[in-house]
């Protein structure tokens, strides 16, 4: 099949007609900017081709200008040496038109041979489809594998099975694993074949029905154990509550505390008889013990008595012993006292002398001060003299200054009030000087400066005024000056000065008395360095107060040495008391040792007397204890017998001898009873093991009685839901959800089986007929790809490539990826083309990602494969398939659509 | 004097086999059977009915199902009701009997007998029933030995009522619990002794009968089959006892075992004998058959269609145990040589069924579905 002319109006951009022109055998190449209307050509050939012309789909209105209009097309091409023409209007006046050579086809009929032709289906009203729509390729679709619908997959089937010759029935096989796909999808989940639908409720049920059975069971368990207990209980119970049973135990009670009360007489008994021999044993040891007692009693009588004899002896040697200790012992004393009084008469001797000693320094010292005290009054004096002088002058360094200024100032305002003063300079004969007056008063010759106006009287000449030029600063001058004047004048006087001059000498006066009280006050520190900076005022009382201390100290001294002369060593010789220290001090000595000798020898006779008191006092002690101890032994002695004579204390020891046989006598009774009879605690445990039985089948009547009642509540709880009955269902529900489960699951394994052996066959057959479509796609494959082998899938796509190593197509680049879209398509066309059918190849916008060797490769393969079927190829990129040398396609737009005739 | 011995009602009795619905009218129907009875007595003349155990199927059973009978009874107060518990509702401390008393649920015409002693019955005939009173499910020792000894006054009409296994008669399990001596009625010097245990009628001896189920509840009861009431004549003490079996029961139990289906044919006569049980209603028939066999992939369809669709819908029940197999072979695979590939995979099953085992089974199984999608294939494509 070969186009060789494509006319278009009202579609989309052309709302007038285009024409394609150029179209022939082999490689066809349109070349043209963006939104030249390549996509529309495509469309438009495709609707040609597939769309039925009376459809109204969205793919028909797709292709209406805006603004509307009835698409209209027309496709020229040459089919088994038959020129042929297809032209279809959709939409308004919609119409189809098939020549086939000499024959025409019109309407439904053109397009059911049309689908013939290029082995289309129709899917739906609208549309037919097939292989065609693989070839097709528009804009973007390049780079994905073609993905082929079922007319596709048929056609391609169809090829394959014509091309090997044999019947594969892949498409039944299809058909069947889809009913199966289907009926395993309501037992099983597609992705992880996990239990769905009604099989997965069944197993939920089932689970749950196991489970209530399991409860109801348990449930019918613990009914059946109440009931067996219940039957126990109620039998336990009447047994406990049986009045045979009760008056046999009571019989038995009774009887049992009968022989306890039996035994517990015996025991009384022979307890009073134990008591009484132990009564009879005990009185009998004791009148033993108290004739024992007796005889010890009077051999100690005797043993003391002869110790008190020979006490008395000794009591008399250790006094005489003590005696002549006693007289020793303050001779001793005597001496000591005499020793110690020498002693003090020494000491007192030596403290005297070294007050006298001391006293008489203190005479020196006190000279000392006094001369001291002298000079410095004399210094004191002087600086005061100074001082009176110094502060009698009302001058001093501040004063001066003042006054200096002021009468500074004075002189220069005078010297400028003269400057400025009228000068009247007169000369005046000797004889003349009364008769002129000035102001009143006589001139003299000279100069005379006036102020002010002024009155010159001439004696006979008359009289002048003269008045001083009143300009400048005459007035406030002389202003100034006599303020000044009359400040000099306050301060003079205040400094009681008359002149400057005054004031002057009073300064020099001043600074006079000032050195001369510096000198003074140098003297009288000079005359106490240690008391430099200290205020002369305060040095001297200071002196003043510590002459007066040292004075009234010597004078007590003195009086104290007087008064212990007096008291303590008035008897000593006048020589003892004017001697030098060192001699008293040797003689306090010597009485020192006397007297610590004399208290050494008292000391030895006390101590020898100590010794002979405490012999004494010990022997009388133990005298005095042995004379009490015999008292008390014969008064002892005296009231025992007193009370109880010895011979009626051994009548009495004899009476209990006897009394103690008596009870020996009882106890064997009593034994030889007790042997007859039961211990009488097994007797009282017996008695407590019934009471206690009583008790405890009161408590167990109560117990048992609740119980009994708490069953009986369960039971009938339990009853009145009807365990049995219940159980009887869940275990019918449960056997019939296993059966229901059973065949479920049988269905679900036959079915995967069913699944399984189904996909295995139908692969196994799609390798069998893959063979030819790899066999021509592979020499473009391996055109582009060298050395490569095809591995194609089941959706006749291309699964891997194996250079080297296999490479699953999903993992190459894009443009890879392209490529092999586009040799599948290639592959799928030679194919139909190898079966006699209509085939070509259209690209829209192909190849856009290959690289310049890879694109080489693909123009030859495209070439060669042109040689057999029209190739198309639409694209904005003249420059990159110029090297296709292709024939190269025009868009050229017509007066008129033009049907060949 | 006349009387209805009945027995094994088993009211409150399910059937795992049954769907919901068939149980819900089974167990309807047992339930009405005591309507059936009633009306029974009303329509022979008879005031005293005696049931020979088992009324209830549980020890438990519901409160709806335990009031259901005696509410039933209650409405024939014409009618007295004389009971006496079987193994199934053995009169234990808390068991029904003792609900029933507890609730004040007995009406007054209805007797329950739980003491193994004669009580009078029939004042007008002298007529006493002499109870074998069951305390547990299962007892080793022979109840009604005690009629031998119970004192009745001269000429009274004795009648014995038991629930048990007449020692000697049956070689199964059931003979060795709750035993009746075979002679009782001799050794009592009974006029009568009417038994329950057994769920088809069945006769011992001239005055020993067990009545049977009034309605079927198993497809095989032994004896003569259940679903019937004994109505009893005796004219005096020492009359020999006139029985008269009446259908009471609803519902047809078969059971038809060995069915081997191996044509179209086979499968045409299974749904004749079916349909024969009862030609005019299949409707009340209970049918179980233990079907086996090999068909072909047609007659596989037909087994389908006539047993499992048509038959299935004409009977109350059908209960099927075991199943036809496919019995495809080379020469049918033929019939898949539209589509190699699906012969293909026919072929590696079938060879998986000749393998036998487990996966055999399962191959089976898968091969039948081939055949059974692959007809509805080309019935779509067609």
């Amino acid at each position: 099949m070969i186009l060789t002319d494509i006319q278009l109006e009202c579609v989309r951009r052309f709302i007038s007609p285009v024409r394609l022109e150029g179209l022939g055998a082999g490689l066809n190449v349109l070349a043209a900017p963006n939104e030249a209307g390549k996509s529309t050509v495509l469309m438009a050939l495709r609707a040609a081709l597939t769309l039925r012309h009376g459809s109204k789909a969205q793919a028909v209105k797709e292709m209406q200008p805006y603004g509307g209009g009835a698409p209209h097309i027309g496709v020229g091409f040459e089919w088994s040496g038959k020129s042929c023409w297809l032209e279809k209007r959709f939409m308004k006046g919609a119409f189809a038109r098939l020549d086939l050579g000499h024959e025409r086809f019109d309407g439904d009929t053109a397009e059911e041979r049309l689908n013939d032709l290029l082995e289309l289906e129709k899917n739906g009203k609208s549309e037919a489809i097939g292989l065609w729509n693989a070839l097709l390729v528009r804009q973007g679709e390049s780079f994905a594998a073609p993905v082929l619908n079922n007319a596709g997959r048929s056609s391609i089937q169809n090829c394959l099975e014509h091309g090997v010759q044999e019947v594969t029935g892949i498409a039944a096989a299809g058909a069947l694993l889809e009913r199966v796909r289907s009926r395993l999808g309501q037992l099983q989940t597609a992705a992880t074949g996990k239990p769905t639908g009604r099989y997965k409720h069944l197993l939920e049920d089932q689970a749950k029905a196991a489970e209530h059975l399991k409860n109801l069971h348990a449930k019918r368990a613990a009914l059946e154990e109440d009931l067996v207990l219940l039957g126990q209980q109620r039998r336990t119970l009447r047994e406990y509550e049986n009045p045979e049973r009760q008056k046999q135990e009571e019989q038995k009670l009774y009887q049992l505390r009968e022989e306890r009360d039996r035994l517990r007489n015996l025991d009384a008994e022979e307890k009073a008889a134990l008591a009484r021999k132990a009564a009879a044993v005990q009185q009998f040891q004791n009148i033993r013990d108290e004739q024992e007692r007796r005889q010890e009693h009077r051999a100690e009588y005797a043993r003391l008595q002869q110790l008190i004899s020979d006490s008395v002896k000794e009591l008399s040697e250790l006094a005489a012993q003590e005696k002549t200790a006693s007289l020793r012992y303050q001779a001793a004393q005597a001496a000591c006292q005499k020793a110690l009084k020498h002693h003090q008469v020494q000491r007192a001797i030596l403290h005297h002398v070294m007050q006298q000693r001391e006293v008489q320094h203190q005479e020196g010292t006190l000279l000392r001060l006094r001369e001291n005290l002298k000079h410095v009054q004399e210094s004191f004096a002087q600086i005061e003299q100074a001082q009176a002088a110094f502060d009698a002058l009302p001058m001093d360094g501040v004063k001066i200054q003042r006054v200096r200024k002021a009468a500074q100032k004075v002189a220069m305002l005078t010297q400028q009030v003269q400057a400025q003063a009228t000068v009247l300079e007169m000369e005046l004969l000797p004889h003349a000087a009364q008769r002129v007056l000035l102001d009143g008063k006589p001139c003299v010759s000279g100069k005379n400066l006036l102020h002010a106006p002024a009155e010159l009287h001439v004696e006979g000449v008359g009289r002048f005024v003269i008045t001083p030029s009143a300009g400048g600063d005459t007035v406030e001058l002389q202003q100034e000056l006599h303020q000044a004047q009359n400040a000099l004048t306050h301060l003079l006087q205040q400094i009681g000065c008359l002149n400057a001059e005054g004031a002057e000498q009073q300064y020099e006066q001043h600074c006079l008395a000032e050195r001369q009280l510096k000198e003074a006050k140098a003297v009288f520190a000079a005359t106490l360095p240690d008391k430099k900076g200290v205020s002369p005022d305060k040095v001297l009382l200071e002196l003043r107060q510590n002459l007066a201390r040292e004075e009234a100290a010597y004078t007590q001294k003195k009086h104290a040495l007087a008064q212990n002369l007096a008291s303590q060593i008035g008897s000593a010789q006048a020589s003892d008391l004017t001697c030098l220290p060192e001699k008293a001090v040797q003689q306090e000595q010597d009485a020192a040792q006397e007297v610590e000798q004399a208290r050494q020898t008292e000391h030895d006779a006390q101590q020898v007397l100590i010794a002979a008191k405490a012999a004494l006092d010990k022997v009388k002690a133990i005298q005095q204890q042995q004379e009490t101890g015999l008292i008390r032994l014969q008064r002892e002695l005296e009231l025992w017998q007193g009370r109880e004579s010895d011979a009626a204390l051994l009548q009495r020891l004899q009476t209990c001898a006897q009394e103690q046989a008596e009870a020996q006598a009882a106890l064997e009774h009593c034994e030889q009873a007790r042997q007859k009879e039961r211990p009488l605690a097994v007797v009282e445990s017996g008695i407590q093991r019934l009471e206690q039985a009583q008790k405890t089948d009161g408590e167990n009547i109560a117990r048992l009685r609740e119980d009994i009642r708490e069953r009986e509540t369960r039971v009938r709880s339990a009853e009145g839901d009807g365990v049995d009955e219940r159980i009887a269902e869940a275990d019918r529900l449960q056997q019939r959800l296993n059966m229901e489960v059973a065949a479920c699951t049988r269905d679900r394994a036959a079915l995967v089986l069913l699944d399984q052996v189904l996909r295995k066959a139908e692969q196994e057959q799609t390798a069998r007929y893959m063979g030819p479509l790899v066999k021509t796609m592979q020499p473009a494959f391996s055109a582009l790809f060298p050395g490569s082998e095809l591995e194609m899938d089941a959706d006749f796509g291309v699964a891997a490539l194996s250079r080297n190593q296999r490479e699953d197509v999903a993992n190459l680049s894009d443009g890879t990826r392209e490529q092999i879209a586009v040799l599948v398509r290639l592959g799928f066309a030679e194919m139909l083309h190898a079966r006699g059918v209509p085939a070509i190849l259209v690209l829209d916008d192909a190849l856009s990602f290959a690289d310049s060797m890879r694109l080489e490769c693909l123009f030859d393969v495209l070439a060669e494969a042109a040689t057999r079927f029209q190739i198309l190829i639409l694209t904005c990129h003249a420059q990159l398939f110029a090297p296709l040398r292709g024939r190269m396609l025009n868009l050229r737009p017509q007066e008129s659509f033009t049907a060949p005739r | 004097m006349k009387f209805i011995h009945t027995s094994d009602w088993q009211i409150g009795k399910t059937f795992s086999f049954a769907d919901d619905d068939t149980l819900g009218a089974l167990q309807a129907a047992r339930s009405d059977a005591v309507l059936h009875i009633g009306q029974l007595a009303r329509q022979e003349g008879v005031t005293c009915v005696l049931v020979a155990g088992d009324i209830y199927e549980h020890e438990t059973p519901e409160r709806r199902t335990l009031h259901q009978p005696m509410e039933r009874m209650r409405q024939f107060s014409d009618v007295q009701w004389h009971l006496i518990p079987g193994n199934h509702d053995a009169d234990t401390p808390e068991g029904v009997w003792a609900r029933l008393r507890r609730e004040g649920a007995v009406p007054g015409n209805v007797h329950m007998h739980t003491h193994s002693q004669a009580v009078q019955i029939d004042a007008a005939h002298n007529a006493w029933l002499l109870p074998a009173v069951l305390k547990r499910r299962h007892t080793l020792s022979d109840l009604t030995e005690y009629m031998n000894d119970a004192a009745t006054p001269p000429e009274a009409l004795r009648i014995g009522l038991a629930h048990g296994s007449v020692v000697g008669f049956s070689n199964g399990q059931e003979a060795e619990h709750n035993p009746i001596a075979l002679d009782r009625a001799k050794q009592a010097g009974l006029a009568y002794l009417g038994l329950g245990d057994w769920h088809g009628f069945c006769q011992i001896d001239t005055r020993t009968y067990y009545s049977g189920t009034p309605e079927t509840d198993r497809f095989v009861t032994g004896g003569a089959g259940g679903g019937e009431t004994l109505v009893v004549t005796i004219d005096g003490p020492c009359a020999q006892p006139v029985i008269s079996r009446h259908r009471t029961g609803k519902y047809i139990w078969r059971k038809l075992e060995d069915i081997v289906l191996t044509s179209g044919e086979d499968i045409d006569a299974l749904e004749a004998r079916v349909r024969h049980i009862h030609p005019d209603n299949p409707s009340v028939v209970m049918a179980w058959l233990e079907v086996s066999g090999l068909l072909g992939v047609d007659d596989l369809r037909k087994y389908e269609s006539v047993i499992l669709t048509r038959l299935q819908s004409a009977v109350a029940c059908l209960r099927l145990t075991g199943a036809p197999q496919l019995a495809a072979g080379i020469q049918d695979l033929e019939r898949l040589d539209a589509s190699a590939t699906v012969k293909m995979a026919a072929q590696e099953l079938l060879q998986k069924v000749e393998q036998g085992g487990e996966e055999g089974a399962v191959a089976r199984e898968a091969l039948q579905r081939l055949f059974l999608f692959w007809h509805e294939v080309e019935g779509a494509a067609a």
